[in-house]
C-alpha cells in the first residue's frame, strides 16, 4: 500500500480552482521536491493531505486511509507559517509535543535548540521570526514520522540558514520515511531530492525521478523548471 | 488526550479572567471593610465605590470568560494555531468536546466567584432577613425553600449563559465554514442562532398559554405577576434550554467533524 | 572529504566519478571503512538513496565490498585499482587529443606541445 495516494483530488474556493484532479503516489523511502511557483497549489495540495482542508471532490489516502488520527501520528508537518501559542516557553512547547506525540523525542530536540543557543525558558512571542520557524523544524524533525512535510522550509532566509536548515532535514529525519518538501527555490535544495514534482495553476505537470529527469534534458532541475514555466 | 486538551484550554483562559477574579474579590473586601468602619462618611463613600467597581468587575468576569473561550475556539481551530491544532493526533470530536467543557468548567467557575463576592459585599444577618423575607412569598408558593428558589433562578439564569456560549459556537463553526467575512459572519451567525430559539422559546410559552391561562395573562399584562406562571415558565425554560443546548451540541459537533477550510 | 556537484548532470554518476578518483589517488586507502551511507549523504549533502546508489555502482566494479555486518570497505586488491586508475588515466589522455584535434591539433603536435610545457 502506498503511504500517501491522492485520487482525482480537486479544491474549489467559490469558483476559483485552486487544485484540479491530482493523482499522486508517494512511496516510502524517498525525498520528493514538490516544486511549483507562488499561488500553484502547494500549499492547497499540503492542507488537503493534512485535514486543514475538506476536498471539493476526490481523496487522499495515508496507508490506505483518509486523513485522521491514524494520520496524523506518523506525519510530520512543518506549515509555512508559525503555529504555536507564543505565550508559551520553549520548554513548555517541548512538553507539549512530548504529551500529544508519541514518536516526539525531546533529547535530541533540546540538543538541536542548544546548539542555536536557545534559552529554553524564553517565550516565542520574544524571539524573531526567524527563530521561531527553527523551533518549529526542529520540533517537527524531531518526530519519528513515516512521512516529513515541510511547506517552503527555506522561503526567505539567507544562506547561512538554508545550509543548517537542510542539514537538519537530512541528519534528523527517520530511516525509512518519506519527505516533501514544496519550495520555489529550487537551485539550493535539487541535490537531495529523489523525485520531483512539478505543480503549476493547481495541476501536476510532472513526476519523475530527479537523476533521470537531469540525465534526459542534459540540464539541472531548477533549469528544467525555468524553462517548462516560461512558455 | 481529552485530560491533556482539557488542561491546556483551562489553564488558557484561566490565565485571562483569574485577574479579574482577584481584583473582583479585592475590590469586594476593601469595600466592605471600609463600609464596616463606624462614623466615617469618606471611608464610607470609597468603601461604596469599591463596591460599585466589585460588580464592575464581576459582570466582566462573566463577560470577559465568555468572549475569551469564543477567542479561544477561533485562533485554535481557524486561525494560525489551527495549523498546530488539527494536525494533533486527536479527534476533531474530541477538540470540540474539550472546548465545550474546559467553557463551562470556567464558568461554572465564575459563577461561584460571582456568589462569593457578592456574599463579601453584602453578607450581613440582616439582609440574609430581608433577603427571606422579600422571597418567603414566592418561596412559599412554590412549595420550596428560599434556598431552593434562588437555586431555580440560578440554574435558569446559567444555562441561558450557556446557551448563549452554544449559539456562539454554532455562529463560529458555521461563519468560518464560508470563503470570505469569515468574523462578519460568524457574528451573524452566532446571533441568528442565539435570536431563533429565544423567538420559539416565547412561540411555546405563548403556546402553553393557550392550555394555562395564568401563563397568558402572564403575556397579556404586566401589572400582575401570578408567581404560579413563573414556576411553570421557569420549569419549562430549564427543560428547553437543556434542549436546545444538546441540540446545538450535535450540530456543532457534526458539522465541526466534518472538516475544516482554514485560511 | 570534498565532492563538488553540478547540478546539470545526474549526481549520482558523479558522485561514482569522483569516489573512484578519491580511491585510485589513495585518499580512500586500499582496505579502509567507507562512512555509512547515511553519514555519508549528510556529510557531502545530497540525498541518502543517491549514496546508495553510487556506492552499489561500485560495488559492481568491485572497487568496494560489503561485509555483512560491518559496513563498506574498499577492496584490498591493489592491482584492480591500479587498473581503474590506468583507465581512468587513458580516457583523460583521450579527452585531451580529442580537444587538441578540435583546435586543428594532431596527436604528435599536440604530445609535443604538452612536453613543451
Amino acid at each position: 500500500m502506498e503511504l500517501l495516494e491522492c485520487k482525482n483530488l480537486s479544491k474549489f474556493y467559490d469558483k476559483k480552482e485552486a487544485l484540479k484532479d491530482v493523482n499522486l503516489k508517494v512511496p516510502r523511502g524517498k525525498i520528493i521536491g514538490l516544486l511549483g511557483k507562488n499561488g500553484s497549489g502547494k500549499t492547497t495540495l499540503i492542507k488537503l493531505i493534512n485535514d486543514l482542508l475538506i476536498p471539493t471532490s476526490g481523496e487522499v489516502l495515508i496507508n490506505g486511509e483518509k486523513p485522521g488520527v491514524e494520520s496524523k501520528k506518523i506525519i510530520s508537518y512543518l506549515p509555512e507559517r508559525t503555529y504555536l501559542d507564543k505565550d508559551m516557553k520553549v520548554n513548555q512547547v517541548i512538553k507539549y509535543f512530548e504529551e500529544f506525540y508519541d514518536n516526539f523525542n525531546a533529547d535530541p530536540a533540546r540538543k538541536l535548540l542548544k546548539d542555536l543557543d536557545l534559552d529554553e525558558e524564553q517565550k516565542l512571542s520574544k524571539m524573531s521570526k526567524g527563530m521561531q520557524e527553527k523551533v518549529q523544524l526542529i520540533l517537527v524533525m524531531s518526530r519519528k514520522a513515516d512521512l516529513y512535510i515541510l511547506d517552503e522550509p527555506l522561503g526567505g532566509v539567507d544562506p547561512a540558514t538554508r545550509d543548517y536548515i537542510l542539514d537538519t532535514i537530512l541528519s534528523n529525519f527517520n530511516e525509512g520515511a518519506s519527505v516533501i518538501i514544496s519550495t520555489h527555490l529550487i537551485a539550493d535544495i535539487e541535490r537531495i531530492l529523489d523525485e520531483v514534482i512539478f505543480i503549476d495553476k493547481g495541476k501536476i505537470i510532472l513526476t519523475s525521478p530527479a537523476d533521470e529527469l537531469r540525465n534526459k534534458e542534459n540540464a539541472s532541475i531548477d533549469e528544467i523548471f525555468r524553462r517548462c514555466f516560461k512558455c | 488526550m481529552l485530560g491533556k486538551l482539557l488542561k491546556y484550554d483551562l489553564k488558557w483562559t484561566y490565565k485571562g479572567v483569574m485577574v479579574f477574579y482577584i481584583l473582583a474579590i479585592i475590590f469586594s473586601t476593601i469595600g466592605r471593610l471600609l463600609s464596616e468602619i463606624e462614623n466615617s462618611l469618606i471611608f464610607n463613600i470609597i468603601g461604596q465605590v469599591c463596591i460599585g467597581t466589585a460588580v464592575a468587575m464581576v459582570v466582566n468576569v462573566l463577560i470577559n470568560n465568555l468572549i475569551r473561550v469564543w477567542v479561544r475556539f477561533i485562533r485554535n481551530s481557524y486561525k494560525d494555531e489551527s495549523y498546530l491544532t488539527h494536525t494533533l493526533p486527536v479527534s476533531k470530536k474530541t477538540i470540540f468536546l474539550s472546548k465545550v467543557l474546559s467553557a463551562i468548567i470556567t464558568m461554572i467557575t465564575s459563577a461561584v466567584i460571582i456568589v462569593v463576592c457578592v456574599a463579601i459585599c453584602y453578607y450581613s444577618q440582616e439582609s440574609i432577613e430581608w433577603v427571606k423575607q422579600s422571597l418567603e412569598f414566592v418561596a412559599s408558593t412554590y412549595n420550596s425553600t428560599v434556598v431552593g428558589f434562588l437555586l431555580i433562578v440560578t440554574v435558569v439564569l446559567f444555562l441561558e449563559m450557556i446557551f448563549a456560549l452554544f449559539a456562539g459556537y454554532i455562529g463560529i463553526i458555521f461563519g468560518q465554514k464560508s470563503n470570505n467575512l469569515k468574523t462578519g459572519k460568524s457574528v451573524l451567525y452566532g446571533f441568528i442562532a442565539y435570536m431563533i430559539p429565544q423567538t420559539i422559546t416565547i412561540g411555546i410559552i405563548f403556546i402553553l398559554g393557550l392550555f394555562n391561562k395564568d401563563i397568558m395573562n402572564l403575556l397579556n399584562t404586566t401589572s400582575i405577576i401570578n408567581v404560579e406562571a413563573i414556576k411553570s415558565i421557569m420549569y419549562a425554560g430549564i427543560v428547553i434550554y437543556i434542549c436546545y443546548i444538546s441540540i446545538y451540541y450535535l450540530i456543532g459537533k457534526r458539522q465541526f467533524e466534518k472538516g475544516v477550510n482554514v485560511d | 572529504m570534498n565532492f563538488i556537484f553540478d547540478n546539470d548532470r545526474p549526481i549520482y554518476i558523479q558522485l561514482v566519478e569522483q569516489l573512484k578518483e578519491y580511491i585510485v589517488a589513495g585518499k580512500f586507502k586500499a582496505g579502509e571503512k567507507l562512512p555509512s551511507v547515511r553519514e555519508f549523504a549528510m556529510q557531502i549533502k545530497v540525498n541518502p538513496n543517491t549514496v546508495q546508489k553510487a556506492l552499489a555502482e561500485i560495488e559492481n566494479q568491485k572497487l568496494i565490498y560489503t561485509e555483512r555486518t560491518n559496513g563498506k570497505f574498499v577492496t584490498e586488491n591493489e592491482k584492480l585499482i591500479e587498473n581503474v586508475k590506468k583507465e581512468l588515466a587513458d580516457q583523460k589522455v583521450q579527452k585531451y587529443f580529442q580537444d587538441m584535434n578540435k583546435l586543428g591539433i594532431n596527436k604528435e603536435d599536440a604530445i609535443t606541445y604538452l612536453q613543451g610545457k
